[in-house]
């Protein structure tokens, strides 16, 4: 054998040796980083009853109306999420497989957040008098199908059972809706629960809110679970302390004008839906707890904040954007507490532009909210969320229908944003953020003070890298956009982040 | 003497002039002192001669937070001589620095001057049998090696225990548990006394001083101004709050050649910390950094991962320059929490034995807790890379990745806050002279009062400050006609 053929052969050994090498050290790494049931994928579900389509026409066509959308195309909105809610959910009681990209957490518990981030916003629609949701397979109690799912997730003996939250835990955060799903609806399915179920319940929600928890919005959470349980009657003053302890911990994060920092991320948009949202439900829940400060600060903030709404949206940035429809969250709650700074008719003409903007684009389709800004974009997706992270994007609604109980929103006379009345800048000194606006064409932009010295980056797509990472992994690897997302110098209505066209 | 029961004082018709509650460095070092100085005291400890079980149940209570302290039972001892039954002796005093604010935003300033401190260093160094301390070597332009000193460790049980025995000016009474007070007219008339046989006494004297400890103070007064209804401590709004310990990590590993310019001490370490100018620059608080070497199993470890990933080559490579690597070499760190008002002690729902509210004490780390060492170790590198003598490999979590180490030491059993000193009421629990505002002889002695922390060891402190309280006590009661004589300090053993 001749030396040339030789080395040929090493050389093909070698490579052979490589490729196994590689193959090897591939498998391993996807047993050691396997997301728990990353693989499985639910199918996405057209919705018969009231189908996509129909619903981003609802929506759309009524967009540049003046005296607003009134209740209907919200009404659809509910339909087609509940019916979306029912299918997904199957034959599960305390779970809902919804298509999408996965989270880092696991199937199992993207499948709890399916049920626990509808929660709420189905215990808000159900009011005092709604409750059958029409499906393909006929009309369904909504108050038993939720009361099901809560008996069967608090229950250690189900196979649905939740699990006690650790610390830490997504389940911590889940629980937050959970109990507010159940005071919401406090008055249908408290009465459907035996004792043994509401020990159970109650049980369950004492032991989320005693976990350590992450700094930032997480610190509310228990505060929330436990102010719940304390509404029920299952308090301890050691459980009202621990939550005292972790509200006074939140408060460290408060930088003024109504702005809490999101540690340690910064200024964005979870102030809005993250922050105020749940001091807005706490105060709801507990008059008591602090509520001369959380509305104060909530007035604070709402009345920078309405600014940056427009009919051409908000001008986006920071993490979980799937969340956009939750933007106008904190107004519609000042338009309940602090009516002064933001009267309903503002807050729900910033509901109608937000909505009827993002909506068309495909915001909601398949009975789910998508995973992006506009219709799905794993870009713009955050590792911890999964196919049901993105029903936050309702809180926007939740509050609608709670304050819809006291005076009728839907129907209340639209008042003009500030942007349609005429042209502004107006800065908050706690973020650093300057909001311009521009009546001629009704955009928006957001100036970060402290990024003027910055290039705009652009976003990074999804591309073959984190496909393949994802497939090594079986984990979620979705691109680091943090620059795009925080560092740029202006984001504006006019150049979304994400190009948002219409779908037909 | 040393009196069995209250019952037996009550016999004797016997009038203190001042109750202290609470035999250990503070309470002991007080009673010791005021005795000397010719006044009448009557000490109280809750505990008995020696450790039992049942008393220290007592302390039993639930912690929330984390990472989590030793458990409360354990890292206190309820006996006489207080939990100097079971110190480890290290001392230091605060810096000046200490003493003073020194980030925006984080109250951390005492009312009193560091000379106040300073001026009872000496008697305190005799008390607890220490040499004077050198001062700081600087170590470039931002760090100084700092000395400690190490007690034998004194036992405040053995050192003042046959004083008090002899003494006829102080009384010691042992399983007597204070369980609240009675109030008029803005002043304790009387202690309420749970005696070992079960009998609530009532204890009169003119000055009350409680030094029952870093969180029994708190939880005490807690309780005993509910059962007051507020007339105890009329200003709460601080109490209980911003309780403190001093973080203890390990921060990784550090590689030294043989030229380094420390000089290891007595118990075979050195310490670094950053100096008053680096601490109000970099925005952070005190710090300790302290480098001794490892265990045998940690140093052949990090022969493995660090730059002795082959010693033998390793060695020859720095003999070349002329120089030895010393390895195994552990970089640990103690440092000075930001007092925070959520970090406090409050009255439990459990209650103990006796029917008091057991402790539940909420302590968080947060970022700021992370940023001190951070900053600290970094200048530490820094310099060693400047001199060429060395380099740190830093533990992950020191650089953000993950939490604190739960499985670390956490804390050093060092209970601060809670009853913090201030001249705003709103902000602290007691004055400048540790009199509880709005009460006319109600005095807290010991780390309780501490407004901040440094990074220092407490007991010194303690005792320094119990010898100050010493002073203004005698001094307030020749205000109020009591006879008395010059305030000593004397130890019985010298230094």
């Amino acid at each position: 054998m001749s030396l040339r053929r030789w080395l040929l052969g090493l050389l093909v050994l070698g490579m052979v040796g490589f490729v196994v090498l590689v193959v090897a050290a591939g498998l391993f790494l996807r047993q050691k980083n396997q997301v728990e049931g990353f693989g499985v994928r639910a199918e996405p579900l057209a919705m018969a009853i009231q189908p996509g389509g129909e619903l981003r026409r609802a929506f759309a066509s009524a967009a540049s109306e003046a005296e607003g959308l009134g209740r209907e195309p919200y009404e659809a909105a509910a339909a087609h999420l509940l019916e979306g809610f029912l299918a997904y959910r199957g034959d599960h009681r305390a779970r809902a497989y919804y298509p999408g990209e996965p989270s880092g957490n696991g199937r199992e518990v993207d499948a709890v957040e399916g049920f626990s981030r509808v929660f709420p916003f189905a215990a808000a629609w159900l009011g005092e008098t709604n409750d059958i949701v029409e499906t393909a397979d006929g009309p369904v109690s909504l108050a038993e199908a939720l009361r099901d799912g809560l008996v069967a997730g608090t229950d250690p003996a189900h196979p649905e059972y939740w699990g006690e939250a650790g610390e830490f835990d997504q389940r911590i955060v889940e629980a937050s809706d959970i109990a507010l799903g159940l005071w919401l609806a406090r008055e249908r399915l408290w009465p459907m629960l035996d004792e043994a179920q509401r020990a159970r319940v109650l049980d369950w929600l004492r032991e989320a809110s005693r976990q350590q928890v992450h700094q930032g919005v997480w610190l509310l959470y228990p505060v929330l679970i436990e102010r719940v349980v304390d509404s029920f009657g299952g308090s301890t003053g050691q459980s009202t302390m621990r939550v005292r302890t972790a509200y006074e911990r939140f408060e460290m994060q408060y930088r003024g004008d109504g702005w809490y920092a999101d540690v340690p991320k910064g200024f964005d948009y979870y102030n809005a839906w993250g922050m105020h949202y749940a001091l807005f439900w706490i105060d709801q829940i507990d008059p008591q707890w602090d509520r001369e400060r959380i509305r104060a600060r909530l007035a604070e903030f709402a009345g920078f904040y309405k600014h940056l709404f427009g009919p051409h949206g908000v001008p986006l940035m920071g993490h979980s954007l799937c969340y956009r429809l939750a933007a106008p969250a904190p107004l519609l709650a000042a338009s309940l507490v602090a009516p002064a700074e933001v009267s309903p008719g503002e807050a729900m003409r910033a509901l109608d532009a937000t909505w009827s903007y993002y909506v068309p684009r495909g915001a909601i389709d398949q009975g789910r909210v998508t995973q992006g800004v506009c219709a799905d974009d794993p870009a713009l997706l955050d590792g911890y969320s999964g196919p049901a992270s993105c029903f936050w994007s309702l809180r926007s609604l939740i509050v609608a229908y709670h304050a819809d109980r006291q005076q009728a929103m839907f129907e209340v006379q639209r008042e003009p944003l500030p942007v349609e009345r005429g042209d502004f800048s107006v800065h908050a000194q706690a973020p650093g953020w300057r909001v311009e606006g521009t009546r001629a064409d009704a955009h928006v932009r957001l100036l970060i003070d402290a990024n003027q010295d910055n290039a705009s980056t652009p976003i990074r797509r999804s591309g073959w890298r984190e496909s393949l990472k994802e497939w090594l992994m079986q984990a979620p690897r979705r691109p680091d956009n943090a620059d795009a997302l925080y560092r740029r110098p202006v984001y504006s209505t006019a150049e979304p982040l994400s190009a948002c066209e219409i779908v037909r | 003497m040393l009196v069995d029961s209250l019952g037996a004082l009550d016999a004797r018709s016997r009038r203190h002039e001042v109750c202290v509650i609470g035999s250990g460095p503070a309470g002991a070092t007080i009673a010791h002192a005021l005795g000397q100085a010719g006044l009448s005291v009557l000490l109280l400890e809750a505990g008995e001669e020696s450790w039992n079980e049942a008393s220290q149940a007592v302390y039993e209570g639930d912690f929330y937070g984390g990472p989590p302290l030793l458990p409360m039972s354990v890292s206190r001892l309820r006996q006489f001589g207080g939990s100097s039954n079971h110190w480890g002796g290290w001392c230091r005093p605060l810096d000046p620095v200490d003493l003073d604010n020194k980030v925006d935003g984080i109250d951390a300033a005492w009312p009193i001057e560091p000379a106040e401190l300073e001026r009872w260093l000496e008697p305190a160094l005799r008390i607890l049998q220490l040499p004077e301390f050198p001062s700081p070597v600087e170590f470039g332009d931002s760090l100084r090696q700092v000395p400690f000193g190490y007690s034998p460790p004194v036992n405040f049980a053995t050192l003042y225990g046959e004083d008090f025995r002899r003494s006829e000016r102080v009384d010691l009474a042992l399983g007597c548990y204070v369980t609240g007070f009675d109030v008029e007219a803005g002043r304790v008339v009387h202690a309420r006394v749970r005696d070992r046989d079960g009998a609530e006494r009532l204890v009169a004297a003119r000055r009350f001083v409680l030094c029952a400890g870093g969180i029994e103070n708190s939880r005490l007064l807690l309780w005993a101004n509910r059962q007051s209804g507020g007339r105890l401590v009329p200003e709460p709004a601080a109490l209980g709050r911003y309780w403190m310990e001093h973080p203890h990590f390990t921060l990784g590993h550090i590689l030294l050649e043989d030229d380094f310019p420390f000089e290891f001490d007595s118990h075979g370490a050195v310490f670094i910390a950053p100096t008053a100018a680096t601490i109000r620059e970099h925005r952070i608080l005190n710090c300790g950094l302290r480098i001794h070497p490892a265990k045998e199993g940690v140093a052949r470890e990090l022969v493995t991962q660090l730059a002795c990933v082959a010693p033998a080559l390793g060695e020859k490579v720095f003999r070349r320059l002329g120089k030895r690597l010393v390895c195994g070499l552990l970089l640990r760190a103690s440092w000075e929490q930001p007092p925070r008002a959520h970090n406090r002690i409050v009255l439990s729902d459990r209650v103990d034995a006796f029917g008091i509210p057991r402790t539940d004490l909420h302590w968080y780390l947060d970022d700021f807790d992370r940023r001190t060492p951070q900053v600290a170790v970094e200048l530490l590198a820094g310099e060693l890379a400047a001199r060429g003598i060395g380099r740190i490999r830093l533990d992950p979590w020191v650089e953000g990745a993950g939490g604190f180490p739960p499985d670390d030491e956490i804390g050093g059993n060092h209970h601060m806050g809670g009853t913090r000193m201030s001249d705003d009421p709103r902000r602290g629990v007691v004055d400048a002279d540790c009199r509880v505002h709005g009460i006319g002889n109600l005095y807290i002695g010991g780390s309780s009062v501490f407004p901040s922390a440094g990074f220092a060891n407490p007991t010194l402190t303690i005792v320094q400050l119990a010898l100050r309280l010493s002073e203004h006590l005698a001094a307030s009661l020749a205000r109020d006609g009591e006879q008395h004589g010059t305030l000593r300090i004397e130890t019985g053993r010298p230094a």
